[in-house]
């Protein structure tokens, strides 16, 4: 998992081997990757979102199970704090943060082809409040999102088959649209908002495996 | 002498100098070269955006290179906004170009040049090929019209391979319009292109100033034919960009400071600590780099 925080990219936990999650978090100072304090739980195919100085680690698997561990690191402190769990334990999730929520879409309770989730919860870090969403269209899991000018949107993913599906969040409406088609179906993906575009490299091509692409595109939201 | 100050009559000079000012902040010179040996009476006519015009003529000696403030030639305009001066004579022997200054930077007379445009090279699309807008630069277009009837204008910006945003306006013939890039397309942050295209023809440049308001110019680019950028879609436009450097899945992407970060994941299955940066701002469209990072990190 990856975000940034405090103007910094950390990296963090992370299958090293396929069921064995790490804890190490680290910092790249611009020149190294400079390790901190670790994870306080060992933690794989959660997702990570920064806001300010601080990220929240959220869900994944942690200690071995399918989890709503919720987890917030200060960048400038070096510390952890575990918050309110998320309402709806998954991995393979996807968030983003948006007008000051963290917005926590999709996930798996399991890899069975059924257990892709469509569940959306935001999260309010001022209050510590989760609160439950529209659910997204299309249920999967190693799914990616971004923010863009006040709309959540949400990339690909898989379970059971492997999606190309773009759908977009409005907050102000809570309601839900349905976007061009990715040019490829991927799983596996991450999203990045960079200028008025939405940068998604490589991923994978089929449920399950870990057959990668080298593709890149960038989608380009409507005004 | 032949009467040369009627706009539309093809004379053998007639150039066009497309922003010239004189004002607190900013002021021009202009540099004409008579390069064959004649003497040469040369007409200039200054014609600001709101329609207020002044004419000088000026006796140009064999092989005299004349330098001359605008704020002295066009006295009569007095200060104010920037105006179009159209240069004609009865001599192919005139060569030109024209400075703009800023006065009141730090730098002091922090100088741009140009050269001046052939009125025969105006056209019916320009393009103006960097207009940068952020925290560093910020850009204007110039159009003039040229033509004998009122223009109207379309201006298209295009970003990072789509067409990003369209302004239209009329702009009366023999005058200028000026604006800066984030004014005609305030939702549009970065660098962008512009095609600005008229049903009358049109001459024009581009400016980029830096936090100083220091200016450097360019002419714009007579176009043939509109860019085949894609138009926005109400469900939106993928656009395929040059291919990761690694093959790779289950892997997180942040974007800092305008490069795009994609770290670890797993590629073919084994877990990779490679960080691969894209920079999208990259002239040549982007550029993939790649650095090994310590610890394995998935």
């Amino acid at each position: 998992m990856t975000t940034v925080a405090a103007g910094r990219v950390h990296a963090m936990g992370g299958y090293l081997t396929f069921g064995r999650a790490e804890r190490d978090l680290y910092v790249f100072d611009g020149a190294n990757w400079v390790r901190l304090t670790d994870i306080p739980t060992s933690r794989a195919a959660a997702v990570a979102v920064g806001l300010g100085d601080v990220f929240y680690l959220t869900g994944g698997v942690a200690g071995g199970r399918v989890s709503g561990l919720h987890q917030r690191y200060n960048a400038l402190s070096d510390t952890w704090e575990t918050m309110t769990p998320m309402p709806t334990p998954r991995e393979h999730l996807a968030g983003a943060a948006m007008g000051g929520f963290i917005y926590i879409i999709g996930g798996r309770a399991d890899f069975s082809g059924g257990s892709s989730m469509a569940v959306l919860e935001a999260y309010d870090p001022q209050l510590d409040v989760w609160t439950s969403l529209p659910s997204m269209p299309t249920p999967r899991s190693g799914l990616a999102a971004a923010a863009w000018k006040g709309r959540l949107y949400v990339f690909g993913g898989e379970l059971p088959d492997t999606y190309d599906d773009v759908e977009a969040y409005d907050p102000a409406t809570q309601q839900w649209s349905i976007l061009q088609p990715m040019p490829t179906a991927l799983h596996g993906i991450g999203a990045a908002t960079m200028g008025r575009g939405i940068y998604i490299v490589a991923g994978g091509v089929s449920v399950g495996s870990f057959r990668p692409t080298d593709q890149t595109h960038v989608f380009f939201p409507p005004n | 002498m032949t009467v040369l100050c009627i706009f539309g009559l093809l004379l053998p000079c007639d150039l066009v100098f497309p922003w010239v000012t004189h004002n607190g902040q900013y002021d021009s010179e202009i540099v004409v070269n008579e390069i064959k040996g004649v003497q040469v009476e040369l007409v200039l006519t200054a014609t600001r955006a709101n329609g207020d015009s002044a004419q000088v003529t000026h006796q140009l000696m064999p092989y005299e290179t004349w330098h001359v403030d605008a704020s002295v030639v066009f006295a009569a305009l007095g200060e104010g906004p920037g105006y179009v001066v159209r240069m004609q004579c009865d001599a192919t022997t005139i060569s030109a170009a024209y400075v703009v200054r800023l006065l009141a930077g730090s730098s002091g007379r922090s100088p741009a040049q140009a050269n001046v445009v052939q009125t025969s090279s105006a056209t019916q699309h320009l393009l103006y090929n960097y207009l940068p807008s952020d925290m560093q630069f910020q850009s204007a277009i110039v159009v003039a019209n040229m033509g004998d009837e009122v223009a109207h204008l379309t201006m298209r910006a295009y970003q990072e391979g789509i067409k990003a945003g369209e302004v239209t306006l009329q702009l009366h013939s023999g005058r200028p319009f000026a604006a800066l890039a984030s004014e005609l397309f305030p939702h549009l942050v970065g660098s962008i292109y512009a095609v600005v295209s008229a049903d009358q023809p049109i001459l024009g440049s581009a400016f980029i100033f830096n936090s100083l308001s220091e200016p450097s110019m360019a002419n714009a680019q007579p176009l043939a034919v509109l860019p085949m950028a894609p138009d926005p879609d109400p469900n939106g436009v993928w656009v395929r960009k040059r291919p990761s450097p690694r093959w790779t899945s289950e892997m997180p992407h942040v974007a800092l400071n305008d490069e795009l970060w994609v770290i670890a994941g797993a590629e073919f299955g084994v877990a990779s600590d490679a960080v691969s940066i894209y920079n999208s701002s990259a002239i040549s469209g982007g550029k993939g780099s790649r650095c090994r990072c310590g610890d394995t990190i998935t």
